[in-house]
């Protein structure tokens, strides 16, 4: 536990740290990409690039498996710290291919955090400073943090301070997520347990009204996890608790913006890491006093 | 290089563009809770409930049908929302929405004849949560 509150592990990135949070942001990024080049049937609705270029042509079989296989080789030599301008700008243009493709298909998933941080990356190489082993990171969070943000001002432009006041009609949208699950597995139990919720939500407004409103600060002061390492940890955790509890209301996860915001701000496997590290170092002490 | 600058630029770019273009996004989801909600599902000849788990692909779930309405009402201009959609307006988005269902999977494995595709609408009426079903397009499959 000493390791875990220790000065340098608020203020540095080891080694140890950058890997386990490169290796969790490649396999993720590997699956969601997969899930892309499998499902991409046809354009349906060109947007992004493929607005501007013909995307037909990455449709294929052939185009998706080289897709892939180029994603897999480029996840192995950015794990591997192997030629990381080229690298990650590669990354950044995989990325927005295969997502621009299933924004084309219809489905706005928003993955364009886990696009830009590779740009953001390559930018940090390209400076490759005496702050490269921070500025790699920092650098993603500052989009990251500035996706959240965003999405701040979006609800604030749309709906001003309504946005807390309606707050309780968010039950429409928690027994919407449940009835997806419904009419996706046929399980009955999941439409009643969105409307339990629901009901929940329109029986205590106070409650929620509060809970919406912690949520739009925590993203709208999001901007303060480019501070530090602190400060990251802490916007982190504070954010995933606000997914926690959309995912567990609404039964909705935004996977694409989740998922890079907790690898780069919380590392939850270093944090897993450390603690089996120290949990072993406990029992090694306890086992070389007992002799 | 300001510990902001990338953020800022990437907040004043999705702003200055205003609309999804990957990667720029102005993160526009769930940014009003207006007082409806639309949910799209399918019915056999026999007026059952035809799963999109357990009879089609797996990317082919209730959160993609619903995605596709909304690009559709915004590629084709239709007014939607609230419940408000002209009968013409549903009936040629459930068509294309039901063909994109279809389309790549193997109707012979199918142990129905027709499908019925439709839209639910949730809406809350003095604070007490209710629905509409409308039939939006169906086809027969033999």
């Amino acid at each position: 536990m000493a390791n875990l509150l220790n000065k340098k592990f608020f203020k540095e990135y080891s080694s140890i740290e950058w890997i386990l949070m490169k290796v969790s942001l490649c396999f993720i990024w590997m699956k969601l990409v997969t899930e892309v080049a499998i499902n991409s049937e046809t354009i349906y609705y060109p947007s992004g690039i493929c607005s501007l270029i013909d995307c037909s042509i990455f449709l294929s079989v052939y185009t998706s498996s080289i897709l892939l296989f180029a994603a897999f080789i480029l996840s192995a030599l950015y794990i591997t710290e192997k030629y990381m301008i080229v690298v990650t700008f590669l990354m950044f243009l995989v990325s927005l291919l295969s997502f621009t493709l299933e924004e084309s298909n219809g489905i706005l998933n928003r993955s364009g955090l886990y696009t830009t941080v590779f740009l953001a990356q390559t930018f940090a190489y390209i400076r490759n400073n005496q702050s490269l082993k921070v500025e790699r990171i920092q650098f993603p969070i500052q989009i990251i943090a500035g996706g959240y943000f965003l999405a701040s001002i979006s609800k604030l432009n749309q709906s001003g301070l309504n946005w807390i006041i309606e707050a309780p009609q968010a039950a429409i949208q928690m027994v919407k997520g449940f009835s997806y699950t419904y009419f996706d597995s046929g399980n009955i139990s999941e439409l009643d347990k969105g409307l339990k919720q629901a009901d929940f939500v329109l029986k205590h407004e106070v409650l929620v009204k509060l809970l919406f409103a912690m949520s739009l600060v925590f993203e709208t002061f999001a901007w303060l996890a480019v501070r530090n390492k602190i400060s990251a940890f802490a916007i982190g955790v504070l954010l995933s608790g606000m997914h926690f509890g959309i995912l567990y209301f609404m039964n909705i996860f935004i996977a694409a913006i989740f998922y890079p915001m907790i690898i780069f701000m919380v590392n939850p496997t270093y944090l897993l890491y450390s603690i089996i590290k120290w949990f072993y170092q406990l029992v090694k002490l306890g086992v070389q006093s007992s002799l | 290089m300001s510990k902001y600058l990338l953020l800022i630029f990437y907040v004043l770019i999705s702003i200055l563009i205003g609309k999804e273009f990957h990667p720029f996004s102005t993160f526009p989801m769930y940014n009003s809770f207006p007082n409806y909600g639309y949910v799209f599902f399918l019915k056999n000849e026999k007026g059952e409930i035809v799963t999109f788990g357990r009879n089609f692909s797996k990317s082919k779930n209730a959160g993609y049908i619903a995605h596709t309405f909304y690009s559709l009402c915004e590629h084709y201009g239709f007014n939607y929302g609230f419940g408000k959609e002209n009968s013409e307006d549903l009936k040629k988005a459930g068509k294309e929405m039901l063909e994109m269902i279809l389309y790549n999977e193997d109707e012979e494995r199918f142990n129905f004849d027709s499908l019925k595709l439709y839209r639910r609408f949730y809406f809350l009426e003095n604070k007490k949560l209710k629905y509409r079903d409308d039939l939006m397009y169906g086809q027969s499959l033999k």
